[in-house]
C-alpha cells in the first residue's frame, strides 16, 4: 500500500496534536506567535499528506482496472460476551475514495491559507493563541468527519465541528450579540442533528452496520421497507439541513457572522457548512433508492437558493450579504444532489469551487474592513465606496471571486453552476423544469447582489473620512493563492474534457450515469446571459453612486424590500413557535422544578429542623444523666427479655 | 455453707453501690472510684461462678483469668480517667462532672 494511504489517519490527527500543543504549552508563552506557527505547521503537514493521497488516487484511477475504495480500520470497541446485550463490534477507520480525498485536499488547503491570513487579521487580539487552538481543533474534527468510514465517526466529527463553530462564533463572547449568535447557531444545528441521530440509529437497527462501504453494498431496497425508504435518507438530510443552513434551519448562518472573519471564511463558507452537502453525497446510496427523498432534497435546495438570494440583495452588511450568498450556493449544491445521480458530480464540483471563491470573498471582505475596525460595524457598506485605488490587490482578488461566483465565462463558478443548471434541466424528477427556472432566476439574483456589493465597496464616490490602505502581506498572500484557484479551478470541469467527472467515475458507474455529453451550448448561453444581465442591472443601479436610490421606497418595491430585510419573517416564525411551545413547556418545567422537586427537598429539610429543635433539650451535656438513661434502658431490656416477648433467641 | 448465692448477692450489692455512686456523685474522682466498684462486682461474679461450676466442664480457668485482664485494663482506664479529671480541674478549677456540659444541645 502506498505510504500516503498508510498514514492517512495522520491527516485528522496532526491538527489535533497542534490543538493539544497550543492548549498545553504554547498558549502560556506570552506575546509570541508560536501558537500560529504550530497551527500552520501541523496543518501544512496534513495538507502535504492529503495532497499525496489525492495524487496517488489519481494515478490509481488513471491506471484503470477494477478499483475499490481503500479502507484502513482498527477495532475501537468489541463487546462480544456482555450479558443481556447483543454483540457489538465497532471499528474506527478512514475511508479513502475520490470524494473523501478531494474534500480532505480542499479543507487542508483552504484552512492552511486562512490560518496564515489569521496571523495578520488576529494580530492584536488578546485571544490570539486560543483562536489558533480552536481553528486546529476545528480542522481536525472536519477531517475526521470527511475521512471517517462510518456514520458513527462522521457523527462524532459532525458534533465536534458544531462545538468549534459555537466556540468560534462566540469568540468575542463579551459582545452580547456574538454570545447570542453562538447559542443560536448551536441550538439550531442541533435541532437538525436530532433527526440525523435518529436516522443513524434507525439505519443501524435495520442494517446492523454503519460502515459506508458495507451499507452501500447491501440491498437497501429490501431492507428499507415502507416509510423507511424515504424516511431514513430524509432523517439524515435533517442533519444536513441544519449544518448546511438550508430552509427552514438557515436562520443561524447570517448571525454566525458575529465571529472573526477568518472563521466566517473557513467554517461558515468553505468547509463546515459544506459538510451537509458532503454528508448527502457520502450517503448518496440511501438517497438514490428513493425518488421522494431526492425530490425533497432538490426542492429544499432550490427554494433555499432562491430565498437566500433575495435576502442577500437588500443587505448593507457585507459579511451578512455574503452569508446569505453562502446559503444560496449551498442550496445550489443540494439542488444538484437532489436532481439525481446526474447532478452528483456537479454538486461536489460546485462545493469545491465555491469553497475557494467564497473563502476568498470573505477574506476580501475582512481585508476591506480592516482599516475600518474602529467603526461600530466595520462591515457596514455605507462606510465603503471607491476603495479600488487604495487597496489594489484586495480589489483584484475580490473582483476575481465576484466574477467566479456570478458565473463569468471561463471562471470557476461558470463551469460548476452550469453543471448544476444542466443537471436540473435534464433531471428525471417530475418538476425539473420548474427547478431549472428557479435556479436560473436565482443565478440572475446572484449576479445582481454580488456586483451590487462589488460596486458599493470598490466604486462610486470615495467617502470623505476613509483612510483606507492595503492590508499587510500576510493577509494578501492567501488572497492571491485563493484567487488563482477561484479563477482556474473551474477548468478541472471543462465541459467535454471534465477531469473531475473522470475522477468521480467510480460513482458514475455505481449510480449508472452515462458519460457526460460534450459542451452544453444552450446551458452555457443561458448562464452567460444571466451573468451579463445581473452585471448590467447592478451597474445601472449601483455602478456610479446610486442614481435610483429613491426607487427603494416605491410602493411596489418597498413591501418586497421589507419582506426580504425581515428575512421572510423566518426569525419571527421560529420565535413565535418557540413562544408557543418551547417557552410554555419550559415555564411548566420550571414550575414543577421549583415547586414539586425543590419543594419536596425543602420540606424534608424544614421537618428535620423542626424535629431537631424539639428534641435538642434531651441532650443536656450531663454525662451522668446519659448514664442513667443507659442503665434504665438495660434494665428495661432485661425485664423485657425476662417476662415479655419471645425467648427463642436465647440459648 | 457459703453458696454461689452469697457471692452473687455480694456482687449485686457492690454493683448497685457502685452504680449509685457513679450516677449521683458530682465529684469526678468519686465517680471513678464507683466505677471501680462495679468492675470488681463483675470480677467477683467471674471468680465465683468459675469456682462453683468447675465440674460442669466449661472452660475452668477462663473465669479466673478474666478478672486479671479486667484489673489490668481498669488500672489503665483509671490512669486516663485521672488525667481527664486533672484536665477538667485545670480548665474549670473544680472536678465536678456537671461543670463539663459544653456538649449540651
Amino acid at each position: 500500500m502506498n505510504v500516503f494511504f498508510k498514514f492517512a489517519f495522520l491527516v485528522p490527527l496532526l491538527p489535533l496534536i497542534a490543538f493539544l500543543l497550543i492548549v498545553g504549552i504554547t498558549r502560556h508563552v506570552k506575546g509570541s506567535r508560536v501558537s500560529a506557527g504550530v497551527s500552520v505547521g501541523f496543518n501544512a503537514i496534513s495538507f502535504f499528506i492529503a495532497s499525496g493521497i489525492l495524487l496517488r488516487l489519481i494515478a490509481l484511477l488513471h491506471a484503470g482496472g477494477a478499483w475499490h475504495p481503500i479502507e484502513l480500520t482498527t477495532t475501537w470497541m468489541d463487546f462480544q460476551n456482555v450479558a443481556n446485550f447483543p454483540p457489538l463490534h465497532l471499528e474506527a477507520g478512514v475511508l479513502i475514495d475520490p470524494l473523501s480525498s478531494i474534500m480532505a485536499f480542499m479543507v487542508t488547503l483552504v484552512s492552511t491559507l486562512i490560518m496564515i491570513y489569521s496571523i495578520g487579521y488576529m494580530a492584536d487580539d488578546p485571544g490570539f493563541s486560543l483562536f489558533f487552538s480552536y481553528l486546529s481543533l476545528f480542522v481536525s474534527a472536519m477531517l475526521l468527519l470527511i475521512l471517517s468510514n462510518s456514520f458513527l465517526l462522521t457523527f462524532i466529527g459532525w458534533e465536534l465541528v458544531g462545538v468549534c463553530s459555537y466556540l468560534l462564533i462566540g469568540f468575542w463572547y463579551k459582545k452580547p450579540s456574538a454570545a447570542r449568535a453562538a447559542i443560536k447557531a448551536f441550538v439550531v444545528t442541533r435541532t437538525g442533528d436530532v433527526g440525523f441521530l435518529i436516522g443513524i440509529v434507525t439505519l443501524y437497527w435495520v442494517a446492523g452496520t454503519l460502515n459506508f462501504k458495507e451499507l452501500a453494498s447491501l440491498d437497501l431496497h429490501s431492507l428499507l421497507i415502507g416509510w423507511m425508504s424515504w424516511g431514513v435518507p430524509l432523517l439524515i438530510f435533517c442533519g444536513a439541513v441544519g449544518k448546511s443552513a438550508q430552509f427552514p434551519l438557515h436562520i443561524w448562518l447570517p448571525d454566525a457572522m458575529e465571529g472573526p472573519t477568518p472563521v466566517s471564511a473557513l467554517i461558515h463558507a468553505a468547509t463546515m457548512v459544506a459538510a451537509g452537502v458532503y454528508l448527502v453525497a457520502r450517503s448518496y446510496f440511501l438517497f438514490v433508492q428513493s425518488p421522494t427523498a431526492l425530490l425533497v432534497v432538490a426542492w429544499i435546495g432550490c427554494f433555499t437558493a432562491f430565498m437566500a438570494a433575495t435576502m442577500a440583495i437588500v443587505q448593507w452588511d457585507s459579511k451578512r450579504s455574503l452569508a446569505y450568498s453562502t446559503v444560496s450556493q449551498l442550496g445550489y449544491m443540494m439542488l444538484a444532489l437532489g436532481a439525481g445521480p446526474i447532478g452528483f458530480v456537479a454538486g461536489i464540483f460546485h462545493l469545491l469551487t465555491h469553497a475557494f471563491f467564497k473563502a476568498l470573498l470573505f477574506l476580501g471582505a475582512g481585508s476591506v474592513s480592516h482599516p475600518f475596525h474602529e467603526k461600530e460595524n466595520p462591515f457596514d457598506m455605507h462606510h465603503y465606496g471607491g476603495l479600488a485605488k487604495s487597496m489594489p490587490l484586495t480589489h483584484i482578488t475580490f473582483l476575481v471571486a465576484t466574477l467566479a461566483i456570478t458565473g463569468c465565462p471561463l471562471l470557476a463558478g461558470f463551469f460548476s453552476k452550469d453543471e448544476i443548471l444542466g443537471a436540473a434541466f435534464h433531471s428525471p424528477l417530475p418538476t425539473h423544469l420548474t427547478l431549472w427556472g428557479v435556479a436560473v432566476f436565482t443565478a440572475l439574483l446572484t449576479s445582481i447582489y454580488m456586483f451590487r456589493m462589488y460596486f458599493l465597496i470598490f466604486h462610486g464616490g470615495k467617502k470623505s473620512d476613509s483612510h483606507a490602505h492595503e492590508s499587510p502581506m500576510v493577509m494578501v498572500a492567501p488572497l492571491l493563492v485563493l484567487a488563482v484557484f477561484a479563477a482556474f479551478g473551474g477548468w478541472f470541469g471543462f465541459p467535454g474534457h471534465s477531469w473531475i467527472a473522470h475522477f468521480f467515475e467510480p460513482y458514475r458507474m455505481a449510480y449508472h450515469v452515462a458519460e457526460p455529453a460534450g459542451a452544453d451550448w444552450f446551458g452555457m448561453s443561458v448562464g452567460t446571459a444571466v451573468f451579463l444581465g445581473g452585471l448590467g442591472i447592478a451597474w445601472v443601479l449601483y455602478g456610479q453612486g446610486m442614481p435610483y436610490a429613491k426607487l427603494a421606497d416605491h410602493p411596489v418595491i418597498q413591501p418586497f424590500r421589507i419582506f426580504f430585510l425581515r428575512k421572510w419573517f423566518m426569525d419571527d416564525f421560529w420565535n413565535g413557535l418557540l413562544q408557543v411551545f418551547a417557552y410554555r413547556l419550559a415555564a411548566a418545567a420550571s414550575w414543577i422544578d421549583t415547586n414539586l422537586i425543590d419543594g419536596s427537598v425543602r420540606t424534608v429539610g424544614v421537618v428535620t429542623g423542626w424535629v431537631g429543635e424539639r428534641i435538642r433539650v434531651v441532650q443536656t451535656g450531663q454525662v451522668q444523666q446519659y448514664a442513667i438513661v443507659i442503665f434504665s434502658a438495660v434494665l428495661l431490656l432485661l425485664i423485657y427479655f425476662q417476662y415479655g416477648g419471645t425467648r427463642a433467641w436465647m440459648p | 455453707m457459703i453458696t454461689v448465692w452469697h457471692y452473687a448477692i455480694l456482687s449485686a450489692l457492690l454493683f448497685v453501690i457502685g452504680l449509685y455512686g457513679a450516677l449521683t456523685r458530682r465529684n469526678a474522682i468519686s465517680v471513678l472510684m464507683s466505677v471501680e466498684l462495679m468492675f470488681n462486682a463483675a470480677n467477683i461474679n467471674f471468680v465465683a461462678f468459675s469456682y462453683y461450676f468447675k465440674n460442669e466442664n466449661v472452660a475452668f480457668l477462663a473465669g479466673q483469668v478474666f478478672p486479671l485482664f479486667v484489673i489490668a485494663i481498669a488500672a489503665s482506664e483509671v490512669t486516663v480517667g485521672l488525667a481527664l479529671a486533672l484536665a477538667l480541674y485545670r480548665n474549670r478549677s473544680v472536678v465536678n462532672l456537671d461543670s463539663a456540659d459544653i456538649l449540651r444541645g
